[in-house]
């Protein structure tokens, strides 16, 4: 898949972000360097074809900084494939 | 493990050891699921029969191209031991009617991740008839949804007719890979939520991930599943004796006490409880093998109607190789 991701934060969100995007093919990431560091050799065993990049001008920003647990994580994935597979524009979410 | 993860190992509420889940089905929801239970401390008891393929990767991310061809149960297991020092039992099998209670097994809590509607009703089921609390979760495509209850109604027959038309399973419809991760999350957070004794039920989460909308969708009380939620009558209790040279399928236990009515659910029964097992005892055609002999309450089943020889409640069946060596 064309376009990049820099993933933001090193917790459980970023991980289970991070893993869900390689896995679903977005073709560069941009990770800070403890997750990277921690991640990198599990993510090239997911999708070979992924690169883990020190830096990307067109990666949009994901996950923000309040995301803890890897349901956030997940779901930020999931918003940053809609954004990168230009589905629509995504509003904020609405719980109701 | 980076150092923000281990920051918020504080902020994680252990359950370690103290809890037993079984998890039906390692694919896309599972695999979430798991991790997210495994994480916790949650003792898991795997329950899937499928390999890893190619198309499943990029959203079963407990998989790696290296698992290819490999039992799902068996790579998962691996992976969670690995990351995550899990205590996980994998059990070999699909869930139907005949089978529920033998592979969901003694556990606190059981989760069907699935995706198949056959298995959410039988999942649902098991928990009213046990009175343990149950997690059902669905996705396809850019929908996903949640339910669980907590041992009574209002549960999942309340919500869906299990005679209804054909639904889509997320195989067949096509899932976005952080949309069953996110899904799968959410099942494991109302799973540690129930088993940390939240009794807040009865509602249904519907997850839109394209309109980014979630509703909870309460159901009025009341349920009248219960009564005739169990499949069949309570099956007769057996004591399997395992020889000392077949035990290290077994766990080294002596004995195996499993639920059936006749050898042919008793020796099904002692495979989905440990998986392998039956390939020692029978051949590949499911017929006991010649040097093995099955004794039903002392007597010898090819004295009595084989494998299909009924068995009383207490009954003991005797496993005796007939000749040592050459067969495991
Ligand atoms: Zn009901």
């Amino acid at each position: 898949m064309a376009g990049a991701a820099r993933v933001i934060g090193c917790g459980r969100a970023a991980e289970e972000c991070a893993t869900y995007l390689a896995a679903a093919g977005v073709g560069r990431l941009v990770l800070e360097a403890p997750l990277r560091e921690a991640l990198e050799g599990r993510l090239a065993e997911l999708n070979p074809d992924v690169r883990v990049v020190d830096g990307a001008l067109d990666a949009i920003d994901v996950l923000p900084e309040s995301a803890t647990s890897r349901a956030d994580g997940a779901r930020a994935a999931l918003d940053a494939l809609v954004v990168l597979c230009g589905a629509t524009s995504p509003g904020p979410w609405r719980w109701t | 493990m980076t150092a923000a993860m281990q920051r918020e190992d504080r902020s994680v509420e252990s359950l370690r050891g103290a809890r037993r889940v079984a998890v039906i089905g390692a694919g896309g929801l599972g695999n979430p699921v798991a991790v997210a239970l495994a994480e916790a401390g949650v003792a898991l008891r795997l329950v899937d029969d499928d390999r890893v393929e190619l198309s499943n990767l990029p959203r079963q991310v407990l998989f790696t191209t290296a698992d290819l061809g490999r039992p799902k149960l068996e790579a998962a297991r691996d992976a969670l031991v690995q990351r995550f020092g899990a205590e996980v039992e994998c059990v070999t099998g699909r869930l139907d009617a005949t089978n529920r209670d033998a592979l969901i097994g003694e556990v606190d809590l059981a989760i069907d991740a699935t995706d198949d509607p056959a298995a959410r009703f039988l999942v649902n089921d098991w928990g009213l008839a046990k009175g343990r609390p149950v997690v059902i979760g669905g996705v396809h495509r850019f929908l996903g949804m949640v339910f669980a209850h907590a041992g009574h109604g209002p549960c999942f027959r309340c919500l869906f007719e299990e005679e209804g038309p054909e639904v889509e399973t997320c195989a067949a419809g096509g899932v976005l890979g952080p949309m069953a991760g996110w899904v799968g999350h959410l099942m494991a957070e109302r799973a540690l939520a129930l088993l940390n004794g939240d009794r807040d039920t009865g509602y249904l989460t519907t997850l839109d991930g394209l309109r980014r909308r979630a509703r909870k969708v309460r159901l009025p009380d009341g349920c009248d599943h219960a009564p005739v939620s169990s499949p069949r009558k309570p099956m007769a209790a057996i004591h399997i004796k395992i020889p000392a040279s077949l035990r290290k399928f077994v766990a080294n236990l002596d004995t195996v006490d499993v639920e059936s009515e006749d050898v042919r659910g008793a020796l099904d029964a002692l495979e989905a409880r440990h998986p392998g097992v039956k390939s020692k005892l029978c051949d590949d055609s499911g017929n006991v093998r010649r040097f093995i002999n099955i004794y039903a309450n002392s007597e010898d089943i090819r004295f009595l109607d084989n494998l299909e020889t009924r068995l009383v409640d207490g009954a003991e069946l005797q496993i005796v190789p007939a000749i040592a060596g050459g067969w495991y």
